[in-house]
């Protein structure tokens, strides 16, 4: 009995599948990252700034690369690095309930999937929130970092840096990176 | 009468090559000067997607692209000149491959709103043309995006497509560059161009002199 549908149409047809089957499962690869955090879209203000930045892979070895000849030990710190995404949303009353809702949930949604909270920061009379979640890989690396931040000023900062990251290499990062709260912070044992 | 016969055909025949070859400079020059003030693909994406999401149409000012044969005589032209502040920037002309670049007049800045929907809408639209967004910045003036293309870093050139508004202007721009001569003329020569040219960076800070008290 032929088949309705020419062989070329249904080779085309599974090759298709296919294709489209081995993307999705690279793409969900590539966002499944341990130690890679979807923060969610955000929401401008009216007023102020709004930032978005997402350096992948790619940029960063072609800046590790850029960096060897003037410093080795920064393009081997940015080497390992898999991808740098960071927020910064300006908070006014249009805006705030929900990007302080989205912070809340990104923070449960962490410790839900085994993030260790490492910095707790609640400064008084309004000031700065500040929160770092590690992703442990062992006692001394870690798969991720996020740092999640609600300034006093009325400013949201989302911070997440993906890579196989030294214990000893983070204050590093926090200097190059210019993550204030990263310079002291010391890893506790991971849990087996 | 009948041996006059064979020369007609022969007469037709050679008319349409003769009309291609006078033709052919001239469908040429006409490509040419439409591939140079014309935006490539990424670039006119990009102000597709951002002329869909302003309430006004965008006029062009200046449109300009140009490809690896342009650049080539650009290059070859200026290597016929001597000039020391060119030796020093030819390494970064040579490693662009083309680029194209678009000064439209948008009108007046929409609110706030209409550019954070233009922001996601064209993030979206690139984004189904295999470009990722490496930069987006709102602020009270002016919309800044950065694309890039990363699966082309291994190897190849780096593609970058940059948009930015600021006030009324919109300013459109598509290279593609050799990174592996970006990256050794930044790790040759710009250091040297940046302790020449901007001296300042390098130099330690003086402290002032005690004061004597009165």
């Amino acid at each position: 009995m032929t088949s309705s549908l020419p062989r070329a149409l249904r080779a085309s047809f599974i090759a298709a599948t296919f294709s489209v089957a081995l993307t999705a499962s690279a793409l969900a690869g590539q966002t499944q990252e341990p130690g890679y955090v979807d923060f969610g879209p955000m929401k401008p203000a009216a007023k102020g700034e709004f930032v978005e930045v997402n350096i992948p892979t790619g940029l960063l070895r072609f800046a590790s690369r850029l960096a060897k000849s003037q410093d080795p030990a920064a393009a081997e710190l940015i080497a390992n690095l898999r991808r740098v995404r960071v927020n910064v949303v300006t908070l006014d009353d249009e805006n705030r309930a929900e990007t302080v809702a989205r912070m809340e949930t990104v923070r449960r949604k962490l410790e839900s999937e085994g993030w260790m909270q490492v910095v707790s920061v609640r400064e008084k009379d309004g000031g700065d929130n500040v929160n770092i979640h590690v992703k442990q890989q062992s006692d001394d690396s870690i798969d991720g970092l996020v740092v999640t931040v609600l300034q006093g000023k009325g400013e949201a900062v989302f911070v997440n840096i993906v890579g196989n990251i030294n214990a000893d290499r983070i204050g590093e990062l926090a200097q190059r990176f210019d993550i204030e709260p990263l310079r002291k912070l010391k890893l506790p044992p991971a849990k087996s | 009468m009948t041996s006059n016969l064979p020369a007609a055909p022969r007469r037709r025949l050679r008319w349409p090559w003769v009309l291609a070859l006078l033709l052919s400079p001239v469908v040429l020059l006409a490509v040419s000067v439409i591939n140079v003030l014309t935006p490539d693909r990424p670039a006119a994406t990009l102000r597709r997607s951002l002329a869909s999401a302003s309430p006004t149409t965008l006029d062009t000012r200046i449109q300009l692209s140009v490809g690896p044969l342009l650049l080539g005589a650009t290059r070859f032209g200026l290597s016929l000149i001597h000039n020391p502040e060119l030796d020093r920037i030819r390494p970064v002309l040579g490693a662009v491959r083309h680029a194209s670049i678009g000064v439209y007049a948008a009108g007046p800045a929409s609110d706030r709103t209409a550019s954070a929907v233009s922001l996601e809408a064209t993030r979206a639209a690139m984004v189904a043309r295999g470009w990722q967004r490496l930069v987006g910045v709102i602020d009270d003036r002016s919309t800044v995006m950065i694309f890039t293309r990363e699966s082309r870093f291994a190897d190849g050139p780096i593609d970058l497509c940059l948009a930015v508004r600021d006030g009324g202007d919109l300013v459109v721009v598509s290279t593609s560059i050799d990174g592996d001569r970006l990256a050794d003329w930044v790790a040759h020569d710009l250091p040297h161009l940046v302790r020449s040219e901007l001296p300042w960076i390098t130099r330690k800070p003086v402290s002032a002199p005690p004061t004597r008290g009165t």
